[in-house]
């Protein structure tokens, strides 16, 4: 859920505060969902270097 | 609303490997550099997630990443670059100067701004908050912090004023 801060204080007093605990919920959900993706595109790049190194391996020990 | 598909880095990671090809694609016929493929792609399957939490339904996921979100990421960050190439130089040597006039109640409630109003509150303010908007009821925060049900009630209301109020003045 997408909303302003002016539109959430513009809600009725019972309705506000449940809407905030809702968009706090889906901001932390986001929030981990996130955190997996960093985590994720590093591994990628790990990957990455190590295939580099390897292949520069097999080039200097006269494998390829 | 349904479990997103992708859960762990390897299942994200076998994503990206399966589509590697399809998104290098796209990339070079919207004129960007690889190097944004990453960082497009993360942008782009955080944007399916909250599509999906929403509770829109995706029957196709790779269909609609690639056709739908990813392409149209791609084309906008062109267009972006392109516009940002074309800038007048003139423009660049004659600064504008913002007088403060962002106003953050017009803002989306991000979480860091939820952050920032929790921790200018009391620590048990804080405390009953958090665990208010993570979801536990008033029995289960009287357990955590040692307190009354009642006692809980009362603190959270005073809290959630306080939290409004300092909403208005801080935000």
């Amino acid at each position: 859920m997408e909303i302003t801060w002016k539109e959430l204080l513009n809600q009725k007093e019972e309705t506000k505060f449940e809407l905030l605990q809702q968009i706090y919920k889906e901001e932390m959900d986001l929030n981990k969902f996130r955190n997996l993706l960093l985590k994720a595109k590093e591994k990628r790049e790990l990957i990455r270097i190590k295939t580099k190194e390897f292949k520069r391996d097999l080039v200097e020990s006269n494998i390829l | 609303m349904e479990v997103f598909i992708l859960q762990s880095q390897d299942q994200v990671n076998k994503f990206y490997d399966d589509n590697f090809a399809t998104m290098s694609f796209i990339i070079k016929n919207a004129g960007l550099p690889h190097y944004h493929l990453d960082d497009l792609f993360n942008e782009s399957l955080e944007e399916v997630w909250k599509i999906n939490n929403r509770g829109q339904i995706i029957s196709n996921l790779k269909s609609f990443f690639l056709n739908h979100i990813f392409k149209k990421n791609a084309l906008n960050l062109a267009e972006k670059e392109r516009k940002r190439k074309n800038t007048d130089i003139s423009e660049n040597l004659s600064p504008v100067f913002n007088v403060g006039t962002s106003n953050n109640i017009e803002s989306k409630i991000a979480l860091e701004h939820i952050e920032h109003i929790l921790s200018l509150m009391q620590p048990t303010c804080r405390k009953i908050l958090k665990y208010y908007l993570e979801g536990y009821s008033n029995e289960e925060i009287g357990q955590f912090m040692n307190l009354q049900k009642n006692s809980v009630a009362s603190y959270k209301s005073k809290c959630l004023d306080k939290f409004e109020e300092l909403t208005l003045i801080y935000l």
